[in-house]
């Protein structure tokens, strides 16, 4: 299993224990159960890489990173059937003026985002006037962020909600950007009984209410 | 807001990268940047109008058009070119009092939804409503029919992917229709018109070898298929170019700062005061003894926080000038102490004083004899330059990334490797042929006088017929010149090592 594991409360490294832990991971140990398989997770992995690695095939069979399922995704390897829905959000500083969309939409804007994900085509075509910066994770574009390196940075809301509570308390998330994606698990094309088995266990654990207990615990909500 | 694709998300960068080239930034471009700042103020205007109209009225009867955007398919490029697959993403919000069951969007031209896959959104605010529908493409238009009706107020969007616009360049409008829940039938706002540009001679060159036989046979092979495709080659190199010019300017940019400081710092650490040498062996073991990686991140997320704001290429030039300089530092401070110590009782006794004695005897040898290292020292710096990537410095790696991480193929990288390669494996070359020069000169067998036009072969290979003359010094002009490889050869005498019976005390210290 591939993950960049640094999308708190989806997946992230627990800094006690040093394992994987989040939404995701336990997802994962759930569905591991339906399966009689084991979830073992390799150590933490560029974004940008896990398409590419499990098309390869041989190191991991499944890809669990926040996957936004898009049609130019799906050209590449398969989605599972989506367990999450998302949103993307804007985070800029607390004391931030620039904090819309068409001030940041200027050439004097830097935009942080994630290399390869919806949120960065999203600053591409909605911002382009605006330098865009592609980092490796969102806790970078944060940090960025927070060191006023950058003005603003786009990723998926609940993990910049998460962070923004959590760790970059002097950040707020500026702009809820409605864009409805769905989170996938990312499977190869040559193995499409793993995406149905996978597909099995995820219709299960939603009509038992494992999925909701899920997120219920790390959203607080039943998103 | 919404207006075409991303040329000028692009431009920023390209005038960001422009700036830290500091010079490098071709005059060829002037001309085309002049009409891209054109085109940038035009859409920034046009932007403004976009969003000023696009808010939607919150008591709207009727579905409004929020936005049309098309996604650059340009490879290596920017624009959105016509008649090459692309994605349209159109959005709109259903209008207060009514309830949509089909949308229809019209294209002029040539353009053709034939093909396309359509991915349908809707939104109440930011949670998700599950509504599925299908999509009927015929030619320039596509009608997508909800198997639900789409509430009041919902936002919709419809992402089309693989569909074409027209062939021609132009700027075009996507208009369309919808019909409600009612049985009504109304036009669709006309949304921003989004460019288009007519085909490259890159987008061209690809297409054709798309149709080659051996470009298919070569890509079903998997590794070659990831690592090499011909396609995704060509575009790369296109594309990677201004991450190129970025990686040279940076590294130009730094390497005279870096030799300067590096040599104050030489000069620091051979002090006979204790305290100037201290703070060299400070800032040298410090720079050394921490992982690059690290320094950039110091620099790039600890300046912006107690108030320094630079440029992210001015930065770059900055870390990597200060890095370079600790080892350079080393590299001088080396070849100064293998001036042997003759030379300096040479000089005193011409009456130098302890500047002259180093600016005019022992810095020109030095200089001659760190050429090479220091020459390594340059690749080294160059391909470091692929380490600011990581702080989004558009270089090399950057460029390569995000190639990657759109088409989900490895050879973008690979392309990066050759633009790495063309500059380091000439110097490379030249690393060894220098060292062979310096080498020879070394032995006694630099340009001299001929006696005889026949004699000029046997340059290289006369070892043997100067060896006698100076078997004498051999063992320690070859401690002297602490280079074991050419340890035989350096110790036939070289014509400036001139005195062998003091020479060794100055040289052994090499720390």
């Amino acid at each position: 299993m591939a993950s960049d594991l640094a999308n708190p409360p989806l997946d992230y490294t627990d800094t006690s224990t040093n394992q994987p832990a989040g939404f995701e991971v336990e997802l994962m140990q759930a569905i591991g159960e339906q399966l009689g398989l084991a979830s073992v997770y390799l150590s933490p992995v560029k974004f940008d890489t896990i398409i590419p690695t499990i098309k390869q095939g041989g190191t991991a069979d499944v890809g669990v990173s926040n996957f936004t399922i898009t049609d130019e995704r799906k050209q590449e390897i398969d989605f599972t059937e989506p367990y999450l829905d998302s949103n993307l959000g804007l985070v800029t500083l607390a004391v931030s003026e620039k904090t819309t969309q068409d001030v940041l939409n200027s050439a004097d804007a830097k935009v942080a985002a994630q290399a390869g994900t919806t949120g960065e085509s999203w600053v591409q075509e909605n911002l382009p006037n605006a330098t865009l910066v592609s980092l490796d994770d969102p806790v970078m574009a944060l940090t960025g962020v927070q060191s006023g390196l950058y003005d603003a940075a786009v990723a998926d809301l609940p993990v910049m909600q998460y962070l923004v509570n959590n760790s970059y308390t002097d950040c707020k998330v500026a702009i809820e950007i409605p864009t409805g994606e769905q989170y996938g698990i990312v499977v190869s094309k040559d193995n499409p009984a793993l995406t149905s088995a996978i597909n099995g266990a995820l219709a299960q654990l939603d009509e038992d209410g494992t999925l909701k207990g899920l997120k219920e615990k790390w959203f607080g909500a039943n998103l | 807001m919404e207006q075409t694709g991303r040329p000028t998300s692009r431009m920023g960068r390209a005038a960001l990268a422009g700036k830290g080239a500091a010079g490098m930034t071709a005059a060829s471009d002037a001309a085309s940047r002049a009409g891209r700042a054109a085109l940038a103020a035009l859409l920034a205007l046009a932007c403004v109008l976009a969003v000023s109209l696009a808010v939607p009225p919150t008591s709207a009867l009727a579905m409004s058009t929020n936005k049309a955007t098309a996604r650059p398919n340009e490879d290596g490029g920017n624009g959105v070119i016509g008649g090459e697959d692309t994605r349209l993403t159109w959005e709109g919000t259903v209008g207060g009092s009514e309830e949509v069951t089909s949308i229809t969007l019209t294209l002029p031209g040539d353009a053709s939804f034939d093909g396309s896959t359509t991915r349908i959104t809707v939104l109440d605010g930011l949670s998700r409503t599950s509504i599925s529908g299908e999509a009927t493409a015929a030619g320039a238009s596509i009608r997508v029919s909800f198997d639900d009706p789409i509430p009041a107020d919902s936002l919709v969007r419809l992402e089309i992917t693989n569909m074409r616009f027209p062939t021609a360049g132009g700027d075009y409008q996507v208009t369309g229709a919808y019909t409600t829940s009612a049985g009504g039938t109304a036009d669709l706002d006309a949304a921003p018109a989004i460019s288009i540009i007519a085909n490259t001679p890159l987008q061209a060159a690809v297409n054709w070898l798309d149709q080659q036989e051996w470009v298919a046979a070569w890509n079903s092979v998997p590794f070659l298929g990831m690592f090499l495709k011909p396609q995704l080659l060509l575009t790369s190199f296109a594309s990677l170019f201004p991450g190129w010019l970025v990686c040279l300017g940076i590294v130009l940019a730094c390497y005279p700062f870096a030799i300067v400081l590096g040599l104050s710092f030489a000069m620091l650490k051979v002090s006979r005061r204790k305290a100037l040498r201290a703070v060299a062996i400070c800032y040298i073991n410090i720079l050394r003894g921490t992982p690059l990686f690290l320094q950039i991140y110091i620099m790039f997320f600890g300046l912006p926080m107690v108030g320094i704001n630079i440029d992210n290429n001015v930065l770059g030039v900055i870390v990597m000038a200060v890095n370079s300089s600790a080892y350079l530092a080393e590299i001088f401070r080396a070849g100064i102490q293998s001036i042997p110590q003759g030379q300096y009782e040479a000089a005193a006794s011409l009456g130098m004083n302890g500047f002259q004695t180093m600016t005019s005897i022992i810095l020109p040898q030095t200089v001659r004899r760190v050429i090479p290292t220091v020459t390594s020292d340059f690749i080294t710096s160059y391909k470091d330059t692929s380490l600011l990537s990581s702080v989004g410095v558009m270089e090399l790696m950057m460029f390569s990334k995000n190639l990657t991480t759109t088409t989900g193929n490895i050879t973008p990288y690979m392309a990066a490797a050759i633009y790495y390669l063309i500059v380091t494996l000439p110097l490379i070359k030249i690393v060894g042929i220098i060292e062979s020069n310096i080498a020879r000169s070394e032995r006694g067998g630099g340009p001299r006088p001929r006696r005889r036009a026949g004699d000029a072969a046997s340059q290289g290979s006369s070892e043997p017929e100067r060896a006698p003359a100076s078997s004498a010094g051999i063992p320690r002009a070859e401690a002297a010149k602490g280079a074991p490889a050419t340890g035989v050869l350096a110790a036939l005498s070289a014509p400036f090592v001139t005195h062998p019976t003091v020479e060794l005390g100055g040289v052994a210290d090499g720390e």
